[in-house]
């Protein structure tokens, strides 16, 4: 996910907040609240008042507020910076009560491309794990050529090759997003079996 | 769209990690009866007393929020343009899809596929394919008389595709420019 959804809320949030305070200032400044108001000095309303007379406590809550924010947006500079949504080593069932059988998700993705690139019609596969090591969810993305069966294509890599991941990982409801492409390149006559 | 939000998000997570450490240092600053240390925010209190809401700087400033606030929320509200046309799977757990730039890799392989067509462009768009072919004969009525055989093997390759909600083809034949 690398924060998507957390950069477009805060976006969001940030766009409304310039919006309501322009649209705000430029209310006031033509006198809709009143004339008499937007004859005022900026401080010379309630909100200022109040400020001006509890400044003692304000400010430093003020500035314990700021503290957690400044927290808070350096943990989103990290989360943009260095987080990445990839899965860790996967943990494999096994009878065995005795040790763990750990799945490194490069060796999955390659036994996995693998097989799917010699399926007729298939010009190259890649993939990657992402979310939870316990929970994991297989992004797979297979080009294939321009005069494939793009339909017999992902019935066989559905029925084989996704299968047998299943089976390897013995998760019989893993997640896989399947992105199916077609070469930019003219096709080379080979079609789907 | 990812790649435009998160140079943004930096730039506004940079600004309000910066703004609240210069307002925690001032408060303390303040508290210690110290002068401003990193930013002089006298001059702007100053100003703000001085100030109306009724004079032209403030009618300026707020447009300007206005206009960048409104910016922001039409980049982030725009309806995503889509990537993939979902496919039926086995199961729910198999979420399969073609991309829209596939999609209309085969629909132009299919188009030139047919005799007498000599190019083609696709255009896929949600909920619709448009397919601009050029025939390799001059001449409208020889565009015409392909038009059918275009739309036909198109609309059978989209139908074989299997595709959730399949789009509505638009197909044109235009004859071969002189």
């Amino acid at each position: 996910m690398h924060a998507d959804r957390t950069n477009r809320l805060a976006l969001i949030v940030f766009g409304l907040l310039i919006l309501i305070i322009g649209a705000g200032g430029l209310i006031a400044s033509l006198g809709v609240f009143s004339t008499e108001f937007s004859k005022r000095t900026l401080f010379d309303n309630r909100v200022g008042t109040y400020v001006g007379h509890n400044g003692a406590w304000i400010w430093p809550a003020t500035a314990g507020v700021c503290l957690v924010i400044a927290l808070l947006a350096l943990r989103w500079i990290v989360a943009l910076l260095v987080s990445t949504d990839r899965a860790g080593d996967i943990p494999v069932p096994v009878h065995s009560r005795e040790g763990t059988t750990i799945l490194q998700p490069p060796a999955l993705i390659g036994a996995l491309t693998r097989e799917v690139e010699t399926y007729h019609g298939v010009e190259s596969a890649g993939g990657r794990i992402i979310g939870d090591p316990g929970d994991p969810e297989i992004v797979l993305t297979v080009t294939a050529d321009q005069s494939a069966d793009l339909h017999a294509l992902h019935q066989r890599i559905e029925s084989e090759a996704i299968a047998h991941t299943r089976q390897a990982l013995g998760k019989d409801n893993l997640a896989i997003r399947l992105h199916l492409t077609v070469s930019r390149r003219a096709a080379g006559g080979r079609r789907v079996a | 769209m990812r790649l435009v939000n998160r140079p943004l998000a930096f730039i506004l997570a940079a600004a309000v990690t910066v703004a609240c450490v210069i307002v925690i240092i001032e408060v303390i600053a303040f508290h210690i009866k110290s002068g401003p240390l990193v930013l002089h925010w006298t001059t702007w209190y100053h100003w703000a007393h001085k100030t109306r809401w009724n004079q032209l700087v403030v009618q300026v400033w707020s447009a300007i929020l206005i206009v960048i606030g409104l910016l922001i929320l039409a980049v982030e509200l725009k309806p995503r343009r889509i990537t993939r046309l979902r496919l039926h799977s086995r199961d729910d757990a198999t979420d399969a899809g073609v991309t829209r730039t596939g999609l209309a890799r085969s629909l132009r392989a299919a188009a030139t596929g047919v005799d007498g067509i000599s190019d083609a462009t696709v255009k896929v768009r949600r909920g619709r394919a448009r397919v601009a072919a050029t025939s390799s004969g001059r001449g409208r009525p020889a565009a015409e008389a392909l038009s059918e055989p275009v739309t036909q093997t198109l609309q059978e390759r989209l139908d074989g595709l299997g595709l959730r909600h399949p789009p509505r083809l638009k197909v044109r034949v235009t004859p071969r420019s002189r």
